[in-house]
């Protein structure tokens, strides 16, 4: 089945591209697309469950399963789902707004809870889809359309919540080092955990300062400085290095034993087994009244 | 989920004029610049900015391009006919309305590439013409990342068109590009086989004084007082690909192009086109040495002379080529 030339056109959906031209989202999707190909993935085992914005968008392009749903709630739809059916690849994806902003809550228990699935969060560190306000990544003294004389919060540091919540596979990610991006994102699916890939896609349009040359600049491969993997501390330091050198590559990975292994619920089967008794509907509810 | 139109339509149809519009704006690096054509050699993720820039896919406006004013003259200068890109260069940088430029230069043994300048003193080897080629888009956006906001670009017309169409659609590149102006080019050669065809008729390249293509032929004065002519149409394999499918030869999407065709010998003719070049040109005259009308007929003779040589060229490619070139 494979095609050697385009391997990620397997899993292309067709549908209109809805990015600007050199939009960090298609790197991101191409990467994505790469990966699956790579994995030997089945279009047919694979969920992608988005929020609110132009990164969640992504579902429409893949030519698997996907829902498309709240702002924010890409994250509950992902792990009611894993637990659902653990034989799915589930995948949920999201822009910064979406996973840091609305979906904050959600994002620091999905870290601690530790359901095996992806989270890929495409981060401009801008609000793109309602052009170009303030983001909860956006740097400080950063001028927006809402922050005319400057942001005066301080932004989120992603990589450091995730550490701190007990996530077990932490990754940034850069849509101008696919090599990186793609291996990243492979290495994502393969954990048995909660894996965050934190994928820099900068925003052409709306965002003036982080640009593909800010980050051309001050970008390095984690990877190629001998950095330890499995100490947490070494990665909390890595978290907070951004203004003159950015980190990409794996800040951190191990092993915790996952919900769904420690669920009394699903180790009786997978939901998706079970069956109702549909016969009579009102015994089941009767419980309840 | 497509695959940039520039890559079936322009690279494969032997239509690519290696401006470097697409190395400068794609964001994972994925072309390299030959002197020939570009080169997809990486992972493309198909954003299709590339595309945004490319001159040779948006095609071409009839007849001379939109035009204000076209007139000869003559500067003080001494370069190339009337010297008149050294004077627009000058009053640019004067003026405070450029802080670089961006043109191609060559070094001792006229091998050709892109040399960014901050101020006019540093112009003196960018006067002459050079007829072999260097993608200068990538200079550009080397030097905005370097912190540049109001470039010059000086080029032939791929390198402005590309320019121009960045100027609108890529704001990374195109928010730093402040000037743009056209030279009249009707073909650049290879350098490696114009140096070869340059030694079979006697002629080393650290001599040359001077190159000019007039009327159909190639003139060349070099060691002392010595000249060297031949037809143009004898250098037909020499010449880029690109150039035999391109059919801008006045720099049509410039704010000012300048060139000899229709002026007299030592002076340059002077097509005003954007709103923007017309302010400069009120500037510009009163410093000038001599304006005078000039004559478009000729002008128009050799767009029409440079259409039909892209068809003959486009039908000697056969079917295939020619079905990819329906943009």
């Amino acid at each position: 089945m494979a095609n050697n030339e385009l391997p990620h056109r397997e899993y292309a959906s067709g549908t209109l591209m809805t990015w600007c031209p050199g939009c960090g989202d298609f790197g991101v999707l191409y990467a994505l697309q790469t990966a699956l190909n790579n994995l030997n993935i089945a279009h047919h085992n694979v969920l992608i469950s988005s929020g609110i914005g132009c990164s969640s968008n992504l579902p429409h392009f893949m030519n698997t399963y996907g829902f498309h749903g709240l702002h924010g709630r890409s994250l509950p739809v992902a792990q009611g789902a894993k637990l659902a059916n653990p034989e799915l690849t589930v995948i949920a994806a999201g822009g910064d707004g979406d996973g840091y902003g609305i979906g904050a809550g959600h994002f620091v228990h999905a870290c601690r809870r530790n359901i095996d699935f992806t989270y890929i969060v495409m981060n401009n560190q801008i609000y793109g889809l309602t052009t170009g306000q303030v983001s909860p990544t956006s740097e400080l003294k950063m001028r927006t359309k809402t922050t005319p004389k400057g942001n005066i919060e301080y932004p989120v540091n992603p990589i450091a919540t995730a550490l701190a919540s007990g996530a077990t596979f932490v990754a940034r990610g850069y849509a101008g080092y696919i090599d990186q991006l793609i291996f990243l994102v492979q290495e994502a699916i393969k954990h048995e955990g909660f894996a965050l890939v934190d994928a820099i896609s900068p925003c052409v349009t709306y965002n003036r300062d982080n640009t593909y040359p800010f980050f051309e600049k001050r970008a390095y491969d984690l990877q190629k400085e001998n950095h330890d993997t499995s100490d947490l501390q070494k990665a909390v330091l890595k978290a907070y290095e951004w203004e003159d050198r950015i980190p990409m590559g794996l800040f951190y990975r191990s092993k915790r034993p996952t919900y769904d292994s420690l669920d009394f619920g699903t180790q009786q089967g997978p939901l998706k087994d079970r069956c109702i008794p549909l016969e009579n509907p009102e015994e089941l509810f009767e419980g309840y009244w | 989920m497509v695959r940039p139109a520039l890559e079936n339509r322009v690279i494969d149809a032997k239509k690519c004029t290696a401006c470097g519009g697409c190395a400068a704006v794609c964001p994972v690096n994925c072309f390299d610049m030959s002197e020939i054509k570009a080169i997809m050699n990486r992972h493309c993720i198909e954003c299709l900015r590339c595309d945004d820039v490319c001159p040779v896919l948006e095609g071409y406006d009839p007849d001379v391009g939109f035009y204000k004013e076209f007139v000869a003259a003559k500067s003080r200068f001494p370069g190339q006919d009337g010297g008149l890109t050294q004077a627009i260069l000058q009053k640019l940088f004067d003026d405070g309305l450029i802080d670089a430029a961006v043109g191609i230069t060559s070094d001792k043994d006229w091998k050709p590439y892109p040399k960014v300048i901050t101020s006019f003193d540093e112009f003196d080897d960018m006067a002459l013409s050079r007829y072999t080629y260097s993608p200068i888009l990538p200079a550009i956006q080397q030097a905005a990342n370097k912190g540049f906001r109001r470039i010059c670009v000086v080029g032939v017309g791929c390198h402005v068109h590309s320019a121009a169409m960045a100027r609108e659609n890529v704001r990374e590149l195109g928010s730093s590009i402040a000037f743009l102006l056209g030279l009249v080019c009707t073909k650049t050669f290879q350098t490696p086989k114009f140096l070869e065809y340059l030694a079979k008729n006697g002629i080393t390249m650290v001599d040359v004084k001077k190159f000019d293509i007039t009327k159909g032929k190639l003139i060349i004065e070099w060691g002392e007082e010595q000249q060297f002519t031949d037809r143009i149409k004898r250098l037909g394999t020499i010449a880029r690909e690109g150039c035999w499918a391109c059919e801008d030869v006045c720099a049509m999407s410039a704010d000012i192009s300048l060139g000899a065709v229709g002026a007299g010998p030592g002076y340059n003719s002077v097509i005003v086109r954007s709103s923007y070049g017309m302010e400069l040109w009120e500037r510009l005259k009163p410093s000038l040495e001599d304006i005078q009308p000039a004559k478009l007929q000729p002008l128009q003779r050799l767009n029409e002379l440079k259409r039909s040589e892209v068809e003959d060229y486009l039908n000697q490619l056969g079917e295939e080529f020619k079905l990819r070139t329906q943009v």
